[in-house]
């Protein structure tokens, strides 16, 4: 395909709502730039626009002030999280990575001794907004075959805005594009992706899910700078296929993005309500310490639309709570 | 839940199925209620719950790609005949 085709159809494959036509102009703009360049414009423009508007930059030193600092200021804090905002949005699109080995050489898998503890079934891996996206790259670049559970990235919707290399990368590590849950389609599509994933977990297949995403809440966990809405729908995969729930997070170091594979929670036990209450205490350990090490990446808790004021709601909060990346 | 019975399933027992997951069902509900909606109010998570129900119950199972539309799984009555028509097949 040549440049300008493939340019004309990366810019048709705006993934909306969660890219605006300006943003995503500016990542397929910055995608021609020799990497980091990319990432660090956009970065920087993130912190450019915080102070324009006021609404975000506010919200990230109130997020800045409930965090324990040890000796960083607030103000760092903030123009820290905007600046990781930015360079989360430019590394979703892989901007200006335009190989594999560059890929590989960016993104560090940690934990996988705790796969051979779960072997043997269906499992899932949990993600949280919690740091840099597509934490699901790392386990495909490690030769793991896993089906992303939903609305977004779908690589199908990115697909012409990626490189060649990285898009035989996805189509050869797992299901990926049918497994739609956008909340703004109405209908049935969440409980398809859902009944699906049953399907592959009870086949002994491995599926991505994020538990903060859309969806019925199914508890919340207290983290330091807010709450955090857990979600229901892997909790029910869980408790009806008996699957191992491996928590994965991510942050970067340096440039690096660091997936982490954490070991398993504990087996379902037979009480829904008790089960629940085992994976809330668990996971309130491991995502309190995440947030306390990584406060300067947690922008999705920074930006939460539960913090702004009602008159600012214009889209509906469910899509905000859908997208991994909110750049608008 | 079981019904009495696998291989016929009845309006009331799925509406049975229904209210039993259902976090709140109205006074009148009946099988024309919406499953979601101005209904039961059923979301994915208990929508999966309540298919789950009715595959052990009657003995189905589902093809998520086709039966699973706006139009099936509408009301009671409109899961009802989904369920029929995989027992027919």
């Amino acid at each position: 395909m040549g440049a300008r085709r493939r340019l004309r159809a990366a810019w048709a494959d705006r993934p909306t709502p969660v890219f605006p036509r300006e943003t995503w102009a500016l990542i397929l703009a910055l995608d021609r730039l020799p990497w980091p360049w990319g990432e660090n414009i956009m970065a920087c423009c993130f912190v450019a626009k915080a102070f324009v508007r006021i609404e975000r930059l506010r919200q990230a030193l109130a997020w800045a002030s409930a965090q324990q600092r040890r000796g960083r200021s607030r103000w760092a804090l903030a123009i820290s999280l905007c600046f990781h905002h930015g360079r989360f949005v430019a590394r979703a699109m892989v901007t200006g990575i335009q190989d594999l080995v560059t890929l590989r050489q960016l993104v560090r898998l940690r934990g996988q001794e705790h796969l051979a503890a779960a072997a043997g079934r269906g499992r899932i891996f949990l993600g949280f907004h919690l740091g840099p996206t597509s934490p699901d790259i790392a386990l495909r670049l490690a030769g793991h075959r896993v089906t992303w559970i939903g609305a977004w990235p779908s690589w199908a919707q990115k697909r012409n805005a990626l490189p060649p290399e990285i898009q035989e990368l996805y189509a050869s590590s797992g299901e990926h594009d049918a497994l739609e849950t956008r909340p703004s389609n109405r209908g049935q599509a969440r409980v398809r992706a859902l009944y699906r994933a049953r399907q592959l977990l009870t086949r002994g297949r491995d599926i991505f899910i994020t538990a903060d995403g859309a969806g019925q809440a199914a508890f919340e966990l207290s983290l330091p700078g807010g709450p955090a809405k857990v979600c229901a729908g892997w909790l029910l995969l869980r408790q009806t296929t008996g699957a191992s729930v491996l928590p994965v997070l991510s942050h970067m170091e340096g440039h690096t993005q660091v997936v982490t594979i954490h070991p398993a929670l504990p087996s379902p036990v037979a009480d829904p309500g008790d089960d629940l209450k085992v994976c809330r205490e668990a996971l309130g350990r491991l995502l309190t310490d995440h947030v306390r090490r990584f406060p300067e990446q947690c922008y999705f808790l920074a930006f939460a639309e539960r913090r702004r004021a009602p008159r600012h709601r214009e889209t509906d909060p469910r899509l905000i709570h859908g997208s991994p990346i909110s750049p608008a | 839940m079981k019904a009495s019975d696998p291989d016929e399933p009845t309006l009331e027992t799925v509406r049975a199925i229904v209210v039993h997951i259902a976090d709140r069902s109205p006074l009148d509900a009946g099988p024309e209620t919406p499953l979601t909606e101005g209904g039961f109010e059923l979301d994915s998570v208990n929508l999966l719950k309540t298919i789950l129900a009715c595959e052990e119950t009657f003995q189905v199972s589902f093809d998520p790609d086709t039966d699973f539309t706006d139009q099936t799984l509408e009301t009671v009555r409109t899961l009802f005949d989904l369920i029929r028509s995989k027992q027919r097949r």
